[in-house]
């Protein structure tokens, strides 16, 4: 990914909106209020070709059904930790991690997983994909990065 | 910046290594350096080794002394000094208490009771350490003591052991380390010739020893695969930190993490000063021949506050020899009270990581004390009411774990694979401090709070304080201050090309990100209201990029005044 985006998708990588939302300490009231009064104040995103489909929900980030349990929850999240984490798969970018991690912070907390059922049952909102300038950027490392 | 790494075998050696042992590569070795003691490990193919040096000892005791022209440590398989000896002024010790901190620092003040010189000019800059060597005070760091250590260790134990060059090490740390005293240590390790692969919380690589034990458990037992929590707390000399853990299949979740420096050196020092009530006046920054005496009242009180983990009253003899004589007897009782205070901080500790995990005492599994202190019978109890139990888990050594746990993390971060599966794991890190800058005056607004996941990315808009406001400073600070002052700066650095405007109508995006190892990196830029086009290349800075302290702060003030200040974007128009 890091090598084939052009100079626009550096700048424009996607972003899954919940995984700010969700840890933000917010009340879920405001969460909701955030994401209409946010919504018409950016312009459609423009999609790079490496982002996620917009169809997909945090359920399917997780590979679980809307009906899962918390236990459920927490099994698909450490199966897709121990299969993902930039521990285990070494060199890998930590964006696959950070999807799976904010989709697991909003389904396994009660309350910000109704806000999210809601939310998904009204269809004109934002909060599948949303776009941060930073995301996917390249990162790199270097032997000099350890303090000399 | 192009340093080279230098190993002591030639080349040669080492592919002749290589060639004997294929099946075993450079796999990282686990380094537990204690305020008192230090302890080293390493992945042998099967399970985690604690090496012993020729004195067959696992725990060798953290200082260097100065007193021969090639300084020498604890872990040193030639000498054996004794406790008299490492007091009398020629040997530095305790430096994970100094390292990375300024001479304003309240630890550093306290320290000056240390038989060594420690000079503090109260300007925020490092402080001065010396060791006294025939009569002179030779001037050394806490990195440089650190880096001799580390080269013994390394050198003399390692390597001859193992057969191999050394290069990479695990590392554990107090879970209140900030980034500038990381950093403090990878150059330690730097100067040692050793490069850092991971430095990890002190509690996190106990709960990943657990992570293992509750996974060969599970096969050996069939036993049910449900999430285990535990509450791990851990005190040594220097510091206590504490960590709450959620374990299933081999995946450790660290939910949350306190620490603080506070440690055995804090009780000794307390016990000192109960015994002899003028003993900062008497000791601090002592000259030369009040050197031994202290040295012998530390033994005394050291072996006395020892005895009353297992004895109700202990009695002390001990004349220092200038006049200070102490002939009396301590009880437990009155050993308590005078360690009120850090009992009760302890306490805190706890209640707060536990609140921080959203766990009560009836969801806690196992409660793992670790560390020297944790022999004390008040620390013992007070784990007990606070997580409503009977007894505490027994399947560990309190003086062992951290360093295994430490040797376990080498293992699975260089990728070996064990065919049992005993280093199926993973442990998923969280942020021991928050991280955010300085916004809305001298407000600290937080972009990544403290015990959120690791690897993990942030971002808040930010708008500027003034109108027409073109370039803006971005002041990044760790800590749990609610002001900036109170936390720790890590680096700034300044925004401009912002196009003149109302204040509060520029958007300046802000974004802190932590990969897996730890590191962190800020970006920010400015985009054009309600769109995604940076209007000029953002900035990335990797933090720490500070040497010093916040007298840079106070210079930054002083020459720009609040011109740069920033503002934070409302709520409602945050992402």
């Amino acid at each position: 990914m890091i090598a084939t985006l052009s100079l626009s998708s550096q700048f424009l990588g996607p972003r899954i909106a919940d995984s700010r939302r969700a840890s933000l300490p917010r009340s879920p009231r405001s969460q909701i209020s955030a994401s209409y009064a946010a919504a018409p104040e950016r312009p459609p995103p423009i999609r790079a070709s490496t982002a996620p489909s917009g169809s997909s929900t945090l359920y399917d980030v997780l590979g679980i059904g809307s009906g899962a349990s918390a236990p459920e929850i927490k099994a698909a999240y450490r199966r897709l930790a121990r299969a993902c984490h930039p521990d285990v798969v070494k060199g890998s970018s930590a964006d696959e991690f950070l999807r799976i991690h904010a989709a697991y912070t909003t389904l396994s907390d009660p309350m910000k997983r109704a806000d999210y059922d809601r939310s998904l049952a009204a269809p004109d909102r934002l909060h599948r994909v949303s776009f941060s300038p930073f995301y996917g950027y390249t990162r790199r490392s270097w032997e000099t990065d350890q303090c000399w | 910046m192009a340093e080279q790494f230098y190993t002591v075998a030639s080349d040669s050696e080492t592919s002749a290594d290589d060639r004997q042992q294929p099946s075993l590569p450079d796999i990282a070795i686990g380094i537990d350096i204690g305020t008192s003691q230090c302890s080293i490990a390493v992945w042998n193919g099967k399970r985690v080794e604690l090496l012993r040096n020729t004195r067959n000892q696992k725990l060798m005791r953290s200082y260097v002394t100065f007193k021969n022209e090639v300084p020498s440590g604890g872990a040193s398989q030639n000498l054996s000094h004794d406790e008299q000896e490492i007091l009398s002024g020629s040997a530095v010790f305790n430096l994970k208490r100094l390292i990375g901190r300024v001479d304003t620092d309240p630890v550093v003040h306290a320290s000056k009771t240390l038989p060594f010189l420690i000079q503090t000019l109260d300007i925020g800059d490092r402080p001065f350490i010396a060791a006294l060597v025939n009569n002179v005070w030779r001037s050394t760091t806490p990195e440089e003591v650190l880096a001799i250590f580390l080269v013994e260790l390394k050198k003399v134990l390692a390597e001859v052991q193992l057969k191999r060059p050394i290069r990479n090490v695990v590392l554990t740390v107090p879970v209140s380390f900030n980034r500038f005293q990381l950093t403090r240590i990878e150059r330690a390790c730097a100067m040692a010739g050793l490069h850092v692969m991971r430095l990890m919380p002190e509690p996190t690589a106990v709960a990943l020893l657990y992570a293992q034990q509750q996974q060969q458990s599970l096969h050996e037992n069939m036993g049910s695969g449900t999430e285990k929590v535990a509450l791990i707390f851990n005190m040594g000399a220097g510091y206590c930190d504490v960590a709450v853990t959620a374990t299933a299949g081999g995946v450790s979740q660290i939910k949350a993490l306190s620490g603080s420096t506070l440690g055995g050196e804090d009780i000794l020092d307390n016990v000192l000063r109960h015994l002899v009530p003028n003993f900062y006046n008497l000791y601090s920054s002592p000259s030369v021949d009040k050197i031994k005496s202290m040295g012998l009242l530390r033994i005394a009180t050291q072996d006395a506050i020892h005895r009353l983990s297992s004895e109700i009253s202990v009695s002390i003899n001990v004349d220092a020899g200038d006049g200070t004589k102490i002939s009396r007897d301590l009880d437990r009782s009155e050993f308590e009270e005078v360690n009120r205070s850090v009992f009760e901080k302890c306490e805190r500790l706890v209640s707060q990581c536990m609140l921080d995990a959203k766990v009560i005492a009836e969801d806690i599994t196992d409660v793992i004390l670790v560390g020297g202190c944790s022999n004390i019978p008040k620390i013992k109890n007070l784990l007990r009411v606070l997580c409503k139990r009977k007894e505490v888990y027994q399947g560990i050594d309190p003086l062992e774990a951290i360093v295994y746990g430490a040797a376990l993390e080498g293992a699975i971060a260089c990728g070996v694979n064990d065919p049992s599966g005993s280093l199926d794991l993973l442990t998923i890190q969280a942020t021991p401090l928050s991280l955010g800058i300085r916004a809305d005056g001298n407000a600290f607004a937080i972009i990544i709070h403290r015990n959120i996941a690791i690897p993990a990315r942030k971002e808040m808009l930010f708008t500027t304080a003034h109108d027409n406001q073109t370039e803006a400073l971005i002041m990044v600070y760790e800590g749990e201050g609610k002001k900036v002052e109170e936390n720790r700066i890590l680096g700034f650095f300044k925004i401009a090309g912002i196009p003149p405007a109302p204040k509060g109508s520029a958007e300046i995006s802000v974004c802190m990100d932590i990969d897996a190892s730890n590191s962190l990196r800020v970006f920010a830029g400015v985009f054009s209201a309600g769109t995604q086009q940076p209007l000029s290349p953002f900035i990335e800075v990797r933090m720490p990029t500070l040497d010093g302290g916040h007298e840079w702060c106070e210079a930054l003030i002083k020459k720009h005044g609040s011109e740069l200040d920033l503002a934070t974007m409302p709520r409602k128009l945050q992402p």
